[in-house]
């Protein structure tokens, strides 16, 4: 499903960009590959929704969610753009 | 070389780079002791800031560069950054990275290095990262990387002494190309094909760049890259070449090659990550949470933003005002009396106190406040909360087809539309830029702040906050309106990505926050030594003479007199085109040569008026009603740019914008005045 349409305190796992080289260049620059976690901080439908990436993509590192993280804004255009996969939400 | 001197100086270009909000500009000023100067960037009709270190016979030169997270450019900002270290070519680079999240800067660390430059890391905010529970073995860093890592805190100063230690060491070394990344077999080969072609075909462009590196992005279609090899004679063919090899490789690996690479380097950083950081414990940060859970509320994010403006604008001038007493009484009483004194000339003594004291006086009495303006910024951007107010606002700037970075240059430019309209250069959509640059104008900078304290003053005793507020409010709104009018007619387009990086928050470093208010200011103080000087004695020139001749000091005492002045007859020939709005010709005079720079418009007065800043308020009580009165700043706030933030326009958008810019808002300014006028009329006001 596009990111758009998750709910706040959700974990996802990025599966697809469908944007231009661009778009996917720059999101790979703040950490967001295909494989990629990132939890929903704040969203607020239509404007830009605020995630956290939870660690390096590809990295198989245990101590996912151990590093700290870092706070990305994406609008709702580009989070259209973003397929992931609902890991569901944290407690 | 000079045989005279003993220590055979040598100089090298430094550049410092790294990603945005990693503490670049502190390690910058540490470096530089923060004498900075301002020079142009190659090919851009734009600033940038180099300043000098100098150990032994070691004369550094360094450059700030702006923050970039990799070395491909999508805003003009990134750029100039990328250009500066490709084309430029740095003897050294400083990388800071950011130790509290290492994986993510090592993208660009691992960039630099492979495009073949002299890297020295400074991994800084090490404290902030054993904050967060874990420690990163900066020894076993630098041997993976074969580069020195050097562990600092820039608001300390910890750590620079051993970077600058650093510098000279690596200077000294000669350039070596580390291959750090093994994109794997097949696309090795291909890697180092391509790399010989270009060795063979055009030794001199494999001479200028590393001949790996321009293989590497050539896979990556890097479009600049791509570029340069089209101009060499081996052009057409080797992209050809290359573009079949992409093919070939992307079937076999089965995925997009450019995905692949930068998965490659990613699980590069992620070994590197493996081997040099030890966690000691789990600590979950606790502050930005909740902090970005109230400002980023869906309700009350934009109110609270409003609010925090307001209080940080009211407290600014609250604890300005005395100090503006103080220099008032300096400039009005004490100075204004002494130049009387002194045995001169009678027209000497005019030109220097009815020109020179009554005119820059009236400026530098703003000082405090703008000041205070400007820590106010600055302190906003040190804390991280400027990216938020860009979040906050992304839900209404979407309307317009723009997005939340817009608001950014917007804000800057409250403090002066000149770094605002330069701010846009980090806009990488080039229609929000344009329309960014193009309205940015708009926003009430602090040199119109003299016009509506002095304004409002006279005529809006005891609401003046709410009176000067609303012109801040109104800059905004016409800014969004007329961005959004723009966006929709003469840049149709899409709308462009947003995607911004929220930094966590931090303690404002006073030094950074000074450093920065005193550049800021320093440009005030240089307007008012300069611009505003020269037009105060032309003022002053065009109001003792006139078509017939010299008129005499006296103009200032006897307002018939300075009617038949210059400066009376070009005020005359302008109020009929204020007629409507009620303005009398002092008040034309002194908007024409607003048009210099905004304080002028209240320097003018203060000397047309024959008195100082604060004695304005009789004769503009007199001169205005409420309604006009408001009018008047409303058409101040909106009428032209100064002369230098056309010229800024000029540079960063080009001459055919500039004019636009002068037209639109000319005729904006004129119907919003006018409007003001005919509806307060219809209600019955003044």
């Amino acid at each position: 499903m596009p990111l758009a349409f998750v709910k706040e305190n959700s974990t996802v796992k990025i599966v697809e960009v469908r944007g231009g080289l661009g778009l996917t260049r720059r999101l790979a620059e703040l950490g967001l590959n295909p494989g990629s976690l990132a939890r929903i901080v704040r969203v607020s439908p239509p404007g830009p929704m605020l995630i956290e990436v939870e660690h390096p993509p590809n990295s198989g590192n245990p101590s996912f969610g151990r590093f700290p993280s870092w706070r990305i804004a994406i609008g709702f255009g580009v989070a259209m753009k973003i397929f992931v996969q609902n890991l569901g939400v944290n407690v | 070389m000079s045989s005279g001197t003993v220590l055979a100086l040598r100089r090298f270009k430094v550049a410092v780079a790294g990603n945005p909000n990693v503490g670049k500009s502190v390690i910058f000023n540490e470096l530089t002791g923060g004498r900075a100067w301002v020079g142009n960037w190659p090919g851009v009709t734009v600033e940038k800031k180099v300043g000098r270190l100098k150990i032994g016979e070691h004369i550094f030169e360094v450059v700030d560069l702006p923050g970039i997270y990799s070395l491909t450019a999508y805003s003009v900002d990134e750029l100039i950054a990328r250009n500066f270290i490709v084309e430029e070519k740095p003897d050294i680079v400083v990388d800071i990275v950011n130790a509290a999240n290492i994986e993510r800067n090592l993208y660009l660390t691992i960039s630099l290095l492979e495009m073949g430059v002299k890297v020295v890391v400074a991994l800084n905010m090490v404290d902030l990262a054993r904050e967060q529970g874990y420690e990163i073995d900066e020894k076993k860093l630098s041997e993976m990387l074969g580069v020195p890592v050097i562990p600092t805190i820039a608001t300390t100063g910890y750590g620079i002494e051993r970077l600058k230690e650093a510098l000279v060491k690596v200077s000294e070394e000669k350039e070596g190309y580390r291959k750090l990344v093994n994109y794997g077999g097949e696309v090795e080969k291909e890697i180092s094909k391509i790399s010989r072609r270009i060795v063979e075909g055009d030794p001199k462009l494999s001479d200028k760049y590393n001949s790996r590196w321009l293989a590497v992005k050539l896979l990556e279609k890097d479009a600049d890259v791509e570029g340069k090899i089209r101009l060499s004679p081996i052009g057409e063919t080797l992209l050809s070449y290359v573009s079949e090899a992409r093919e070939k490789l992307e079937k076999i690996l089965g995925k997009d090659l450019e995905e692949y690479m930068v998965e490659q380097r990613y699980s590069y950083i992620s070994k590197l990550i493996e081997e040099c950081v030890k966690i000691l414990e789990v600590k979950p940060v606790t502050l930005t949470d909740m902090v970005d859970y109230v400002v980023t509320h869906k309700i009350f994010g934009i109110p609270l933003m409003f609010t925090a403006l307001y209080l940080a604008f009211k407290f600014a001038f609250d604890v300005a005002a005395p100090l503006c007493d103080i220099i008032d009484w300096f400039f009005g009483s004490f100075l204004y009396s002494l130049v009387l004194s002194f045995p001169l000339a009678g027209w000497v003594s005019s030109l220097l106190a009815d020109g020179v004291v009554a005119g820059v006086g009236s400026i530098i009495v703003f000082l405090p406040n703008i000041v205070f303006i400007f820590i106010f910024i600055a302190l906003l951007e040190d804390i991280g909360y400027m990216s938020r107010a860009a979040f906050v606002i992304d839900k209404i700037m979407r309307r317009l087809f723009l997005t939340g970075k817009s608001l950014l240059p917007l804000i800057l430019g409250i403090g002066c539309n000149i770094p605002g309209v330069i701010a846009c250069r980090t806009i990488e959509d080039e229609n929000d830029r344009k329309v960014t640059g193009l309205v940015a104008p708009l926003i009430s900078c602090s040199a119109r702040l003299p016009v509506y304290l002095v304004v409002a003053g006279a005529l809006f005793a005891g609401s003046q906050a709410g009176i000067v507020w609303s012109m801040y409010i109104m800059g905004f709104a016409f800014a969004f309106l007329m961005a959004g009018v723009f966006r929709k007619t003469l840049f149709k387009a899409p709308s462009g990505s947003f995607i911004m990086e929220l930094p966590p928050y931090m303690a404002p470093l006073a030094r950074n926050v000074l450093i920065k208010t005193w550049e800021r200011t320093k440009r005030f103080l240089f307007k008012a030594g300069t611009v505003i000087f020269a037009v105060s004695v032309l003022v002053w020139i065009l109001s003792v003479t006139g078509p017939g001749g010299y008129l005499t000091p006296a103009t200032f005492e006897d307002a018939t007199l300075l009617e038949q002045s210059w400066i009376g007859v070009l005020g005359h020939s302008l109020e009929k085109l204020f007629a409507p709005m009620g303005w009398d010709w002092r008040i034309s005079a002194a908007l024409f040569f607003g048009f210099l720079a905004k304080e002028v418009v209240v320097s003018t007065m203060a000397i047309l008026y024959g008195v100082g800043e604060e004695a304005l308020v009789g004769p503009l009580a007199s001169t205005f009603t409420p309604l006009t009165a408001y009018a008047f700043m409303a058409f101040v706030l909106l009428y032209v740019p100064c002369l230098a933030t056309l010229a800024i326009v000029r540079g960063e958008l080009g001459g055919k914008y500039a004019v636009f810019t002068l037209i639109y808002e000319i005729l904006l300014a004129y119907f919003v005045a006018l409007t003001i006028i005919g509806v307060g009329r219809l209600l019955g006001l003044g």
